[in-house]
């Protein structure tokens, strides 16, 4: 039997919500880049954990000051940036974690002549599903944007010829940072439209 | 002896939860059981009740048990945080099946 959820538009609008200002894509982007270059210096990834809460307080204390003045304050079940950030320390630590277990029976750990030059597309991958779920469940374009650019990325930079200054754990970095480039642009953008287009509104009182 | 048309049965519409069934209240009732809880703006941005419609919609909620009122700060900024509670959940699902059942019955 077909049933659809009559409440579906609603939790997809307040999805949306925590979305709208573009802050959340500011906080990826930032995390994007400290997990980037925790591929290259590793023992970094070891305080993902302290960055991620770091970055979960900024995005909390940013939602404050730009949307709840302006479109309200809702908490969510699931928390959309969160689950972003957590699909961004998967991608590194997952991919690192492969990198680890190819390289481990063939010398050092992480031995740079043994990185297999397809971590891109790991990475790329798990990033683009996480953008997409997003994507499908709050209906927001950009989201498909970034899905679409994570897997163009992936493929990008697992099969460019960059030559020999590049080695294939910079291809890894390169990814997570052209990344953090786009969601930084297009953050900024979202941002600026939603501050120009939102005015801040009356503070209510407790009095009425 | 031509057939006696079949009786639908309406009554338990006269049994729908008359706190539930004001539209305004539904749209705040359907909108705050989506999110975990919610200040006043973002509810009266969601429904498009005006202030003074809202205020009295969650007055009769909050005495109905159906949410949670909380006057909190954010800041130095005063916020009336929402929240669905479970009988207020309850109470729009037991009016959501209601009326369905009801509808199914209508001819046409």
């Amino acid at each position: 039997m077909h049933t659809t959820d009559p409440l579906r538009p609603l939790r997809q609008r307040a999805l949306r919500h925590a979305l709208e200002d573009g802050t959340a894509d500011l906080i990826v982007a930032a995390f994007a880049v400290i997990v980037g270059g925790a591929t290259q210096n590793r023992s970094l990834i070891a305080l993902a954990a302290v960055y991620l809460a770091i970055l979960a307080l900024a995005s909390r204390f940013l939602r404050q000051q730009v949307a709840d003045r302006r479109i309200g304050y809702a908490e969510l079940p699931e928390d959309p940036p969160r689950a972003l950030l957590l699909t961004t320390l998967a991608a590194g630590v997952l991919t690192l974690g492969i990198v680890a277990l190819i390289t481990v029976f063939n010398g050092p750990i992480w031995n740079l002549e043994h990185w297999p030059d397809w971590t891109p597309l790991v990475a790329g991958s798990i990033m683009a599903a996480g953008f997409l779920v997003t994507a499908c469940r709050a209906a927001l374009p950009r989201y498909y944007l970034y899905a679409a650019a994570s897997v163009g990325g992936a493929v990008f930079f697992w099969l460019y010829p960059f030559g020999p200054r590049i080695n294939p754990s910079d291809r890894l970095t390169l990814l997570f940072f052209a990344l953090a480039g786009l969601l930084l642009a297009s953050g900024i953008a979202v941002l600026v439209r939603f501050v120009r287009t939102r005015p801040v509104l009356p503070a209510e009182g407790h009095d009425g | 002896m031509a057939d006696e048309p079949e009786r639908i049965d309406l009554q338990p519409l006269a049994n729908l939860d008359r706190v539930v069934h004001e539209p305004g209240r539904l749209l705040v009732l359907a909108c705050l059981s989506v999110v975990s809880r919610a200040d006043f703006l973002y509810v009266m941005r969601e429904t498009g009740l005006t202030q003074g419609n809202l205020s009295s919609h969650l007055a009769r909620l909050e005495a109905a048990g159906y949410v949670t009122v909380e006057k909190t700060f954010a800041g130095k900024v005063p916020r009336t945080l929402l929240q669905i509670t479970e009988s207020g959940r309850v109470a729009l699902v037991a009016y959501r099946d209601r009326l369905v059942d009801v509808l199914r019955r209508l001819p046409g």
